[in-house]
């Protein structure tokens, strides 16, 4: 395996310290301090027993914008010295890598790899380490391999954590191997949500996927005895059938399948039903068509020359349009391992204008094809770089036929792909793409997401879909009835300047305007008061005149001496005239201007203007109820008139 | 990507405690409950029981037990939060013979009641609401019906965090459960019951002998000076005045502002007790140092685990929140 940057962390206590658990060393980097806090004491394996120790755990996190994924290993022992308490405390050494480097990798990551590798780095200073790990040794792992390992792969795949019982015995090298080789027998896109460590208190509310105990939580979880063959209760069909088909692999046959499970390394989900039925499926349908059968005769492809991506797409477009399901699997393979490759951007456009000449369009036989969905999968990743933005999904519409028909038109296939790059998508492209499953998928998308994050992926991504959906859903969530998420949404679209920077490069001027007062109107539900517009203008440096049109248009009555002001005062700003004399004429010719018509300015303009238009001016209270009260006279003389 | 707020795949996540520890880091949360075994076992009214009511929990007792008795030291600092599942078993009353039927003698039935504990780490209190452990705690406080609250005078003379983290955390709980129309009276539903802790530290005992706030009672053999239950809230004040943190003095009144005064109980408490040497056989204020430090750095308990006030406080809440479990002939509180 080739190098990998890791960063690391240490939580625990300085010695006689009266401090908390803390994070008390750290590499600096794109994960602060407070968030390896955060994540490290999420995935703690419960309080630290001694004979328990030393301890290795696995986790995993998202952090950033992107929400990135990132795996780490931890290893916890017991320090000599105590706290200022004078109890005895933990340390815990932590290293992670982030997924994409793991999966970017020909070859794979083992947890024993991590571990060693983590071992040999004195964790000090605060640069990241630069790990050279030993590559993925499947012959070591299928020696490990044994009746536990196996029925613990197929529990996983009920969704259910598996607690590993009577195994006190057991030294940490054999958890750890033992842990490493029931990962082996899943496929390596499943790491990204499995934590394991060799050790974990049952008594605490963990987030330990596979683990040892001494006893079992009390719900929700296999229990495990080590290597004893009675199957647990209630085991479920589905999972035996995984355990009976691993069973079937022996040997070199063991050691191809963890081979294959290697390069399935989509990111897969432990909570998502879907990815969890597919890893059955693959085992059963997958390994008939992509591997030899235990015990058949292997096919050496060595030797054989490697076809070009136009070849092998030209070979999946075939087996598409003719179903071949089984073809298209062994394809998918090779084509998953060249999109694992790094390919130059300019060869991705190539790739793109082969697909656009030659359009796929699936039969309704392959309609729910699992293979069909990892081509899809495979295409989108060898089409487009990591993360996938807006654009990016803006240009598959484009490519794979999506725009030239209505969107729901997308193969149910290619929309499956598409979900399952959901994690490594960038927000943007995330936003596209859940909008593009539907308005469910949408919402739950939007849900996760905070306001400044909402903004702030409007901004980046500069994309009209992007901001008509991002506008919609802060007009969805400032609602008139709850002040407080009015306010969340005024103040985040303050920080993000009104989302100027994104209109401004989409739109034309008509358009602008338009857009900003939907802002507006989001932000403040209300015609704009002179306090409004002051507090709009006050920290915007040089707002657009488009954007300036918009507040005029929404403007309430008596607004327009504090814009005049507030549009001089930024100007006087802007070309540094503050403190200048200049500053003092404009500043009286402000005054003059919005000087009230009773002050001096005002009756001068007033004595001048002509008797007609002094006849113009609106009577007085008491010539209203004069005129009124002679207008009732006369009627009532009329009437009485009439009457006699 | 990350479920973050739930254990994977566990149905059984709604199941919340009905007591709730509540304390800074060190403040001996797990220490009280490691003692309340033992305390149930020493009681003057014998036959108490502590149990645990599944495989885990009966572990962790016993694990907590040992950890006092055996290895004669105090628990790790808490980590993750720990559920426990407790069963606790009174004595049952002499049987009775049926006023209709007095031939033959009814077979009294034991107060029983479960309880379900939750301890943590202390300074999960002061994390942010962002924390996912946090939220947890937050929900499981609002959902619980007990607290006990442990003031430890000595990390408040040495630290002083305890207003800061009972304040962060009742405005998180009252946040969540005053806002709507439920609790119309303002104030929180829970009972609570506040201990001061190490009882058996020199400064805080001495402060209690020399302020006058220690009695005997003629009954007891030992001739232990407790603080009376009347004067307890008093004392409260008087080692709040003594901490690190001018707030301290608060923190009285914070729990009074948020609970209603008579769901509040006061206890001053001791994990291990006082040591009484054997000879002696009773209190000596020259020799009651029952914790003492070992050749490691760590702490060793002297003498016999003796807890005081650790059962009171349970019980308390017990028959706060259990009433019809706790109807016991022999069990007056």
């Amino acid at each position: 395996m080739g190098w990998l940057t890791a960063h690391w962390a240490i939580l625990g206590k300085t010695p006689e310290s009266l401090d908390d658990y803390g994070v008390i060393g750290c590499s600096s980097g794109p994960i602060t301090s407070a968030e390896f806090g955060m994540w490290l004491k999420a995935f703690t394996s419960g309080t630290m027993e001694p004979k328990a120790l030393p301890r290795v755990a696995t986790n995993y996190f998202a952090v950033g914008p992107d929400k990135e994924p990132w795996l780490g290993l931890s290893l916890q022992t017991e320090p000599e010295s105590q706290d200022g308490f004078q109890r005895p405390y933990a340390m815990t050494y932590y290293a992670c890598v982030r997924w994409a480097d793991i999966a970017s990798e020909p070859t794979r990551l083992s947890y024993r790899a991590l571990y060693e590798a983590l071992t040999k780095e004195s964790f000090s200073g605060d640069a990241p380490f630069e790990l050279s790990p030993s590559g993925y040794d499947e012959r070591h792992l299928a020696g490990e391999v044994h009746s536990t390992a196996r029925r613990a792969a197929a529990l996983l795949l009920t969704g259910r954590p598996v607690c590993v019982v009577r195994a006190g015995h057991l030294p940490l090298d054999r958890r750890l191997d033992f842990l490493d080789s029931v990962a082996a027998l899943l496929p390596y896109g499943f790491r990204p949500s499995l934590a394991a460590s060799t050790w974990t208190n049952s008594a605490s509310r963990h987030r330990i996927r596979l683990s040892f105990a001494e006893v079992p939580p009390t719900h929700g979880v296999w229990e495990l005895p080590w290597e004893d063959d009675d199957p647990p209760e209630a085991y479920p069909p589905q999972a035996l059938s995984y355990e009976k088909e691993l069973e079937r692999y022996q040997g070199a046959d063991l050691h191809e399948l963890m081979r294959w499970f290697t390069t399935l390394a989509e990111p897969r989900d432990f909570d998502d039903v879907s990815h969890r039925a597919a890893a059955f499926r693959l085992l059963r349908t997958g390994t008939s068509a992509q591997l030899p059968g235990p015990g058949e005769q292997r096919t050496a492809v060595a030797g054989s020359p490697k076809p070009s991506v136009e070849q092998l797409l030209h070979q999946c477009r075939e087996s598409i349009a003719n179903s071949e399901e089984q073809r298209l699997g062994v394809l998918n393979t090779q084509l998953a391992q060249r999109a694992r490759e790094r390919v130059p951007d300019k060869d991705r456009k190539t790739y793109r204008v082969f697909i656009r000449a030659n359009p796929i369009h699936p039969p309704q036989r392959l309609a729910d094809s699992i293979v069909l969905q990892n081509f899809f999968e495979a295409l989108l990743r060898l089409l487009y770089a990591s993360p996938m933005h807006a654009a990016d999904v803006e240009e598959m519409l484009v490519d794979l036929g999506g725009q030239r028909r209505a969107a729901p038109g997308l193969p149910p296939a290619l929309l499956a792909a598409m979900s399952r790059l959901l994690p490594r998508s960038s927000p943007s492209g995330r936003l596209l793409i859940a909008s593009l499953q539907g308005p469910e998928h949408l919402l739950k998308i939007l849900d996760g997401m905070s306001e400044d994050e909402l903004f702030s992926v409007a901004v980046q991504s500069r994309n009209r879909k992007v901001l008509d959906i991002v506008i919609s859903e802060a007009d969805r969530r400032a609602l008139p009835t709850d002040p407080r998420a009015m306010e969340a949404v005024k103040y985040a679209l303050m920080r993000h300047r009104y989302l100027i920077d994104a209109i401004s490069s989409i739109c034309a001027a008509e358009e602008s305007v338009l857009y900003y007062q939907d802002v507006l109107q989001v932000s403040h539900r209300r015609q704009l008061s002179s306090a409004d517009i002051e507090e709009i203008l006050v920290d915007l440096d040089r707002p657009p005149e488009t954007f300036l049109l918009a507040i005029v248009a929404l403007s309430a009555p008596g607004t327009a001496s504090t814009l005049l002001y507030s549009l001089a005062g930024g100007a006087v700003r802007r070309f540094g005239l503050t403190g200048t004399p200049v500053v003092n004429s404009i500043k009286a010719g402000l005054d003059r201007m919005t000087a009230p018509e009773d002050e001096d300015h005002g009756r001068r303009t007033w004595w001048r203007r002509g008797p007609s238009l002094r006849r113009l001016k609106p009577p007085s209270t008491l010539g209203k109820v004069l005129i009124g009260t002679s207008i009732i006279i006369v009627v009532a003389a009329i009437a009485l008139w009439l009457w006699l | 990507m990350v479920d973050t707020d739930s254990a994977p795949g566990d149905p059984e996540r709604d199941r919340e405690p009905d007591i709730a520890m509540w304390g800074a880091s060190g403040s001996g949360k797990t220490a009280f409950l490691a003692a309340l075994s033992i305390a149930l076992n020493k009681a003057r009214d014998a036959g108490w029981r502590l149990i645990g009511e599944n495989p885990v929990s009966r572990t962790e007792l016993a694990k907590l037990r040992n950890t006092l008795l055996q290895a004669r030291t105090f628990p790790a600092p808490t980590e993750a939060l720990t559920h426990y599942s407790w069963l606790i078993i009174g004595p049952a009353a002499a049987a009775r013979r049926r006023w209709w039927w007095p031939w033959a003698t009814r077979v009294a039935k034991a107060p029983k009641f479960k309880l379900d504990f939750l301890d943590l780490r202390g300074d999960l209190y002061a994390e942010s609401e962002s924390n996912i452990d946090k939220k947890t705690l937050v929900d499981s406080l609002v959902k619980s019906r007990g607290l006990i609250y442990m003031f430890d005078p000595d990390r408040e003379a040495r630290v002083g965090d305890a207003f800061k983290h009972l304040d962060a955390a009742l405005h998180e709980v009252a946040g969540r459960m005053l806002v709507g129309d439920e609790f119309e009276d303002g104030k929180l539903p829970h009972y609570i019951a506040v201990c001061i802790t190490k009882y058996d530290d020199p400064k805080v005992l001495r402060i209690a002998m020399e302020e006058g706030f220690s009695e005997r009672d003629p009954g007891d053999e030992l001739r232990i000076p407790r603080v009376p239950e009347d004067r307890v809230p008093d004392f409260f004040r008087v080692l709040c005045r003594e901490t690190h943190d001018h707030n301290a003095e608060m923190i009285l009144d914070l729990i009074e502002a948020f609970f209603h005064k008579d769901r509040i109980k006061y206890f001053v408490t001791s994990s291990v007790g006082l040591f009484i040497d054997e000879d002696l056989g009773r209190f000596d204020p020259d020799d009651f140092l029952n914790v003492i430090d070992n050749a490691n750095g760590g702490l060793t308990i002297r003498g016999a685990v003796r807890p005081l006030n650790v059962m009171e406080p349970v019980i308390w809440l017990g028959r706060m929140i259990r009433p019809g479990a706790m109807r016991s002939r022999r069990w007056d509180g």
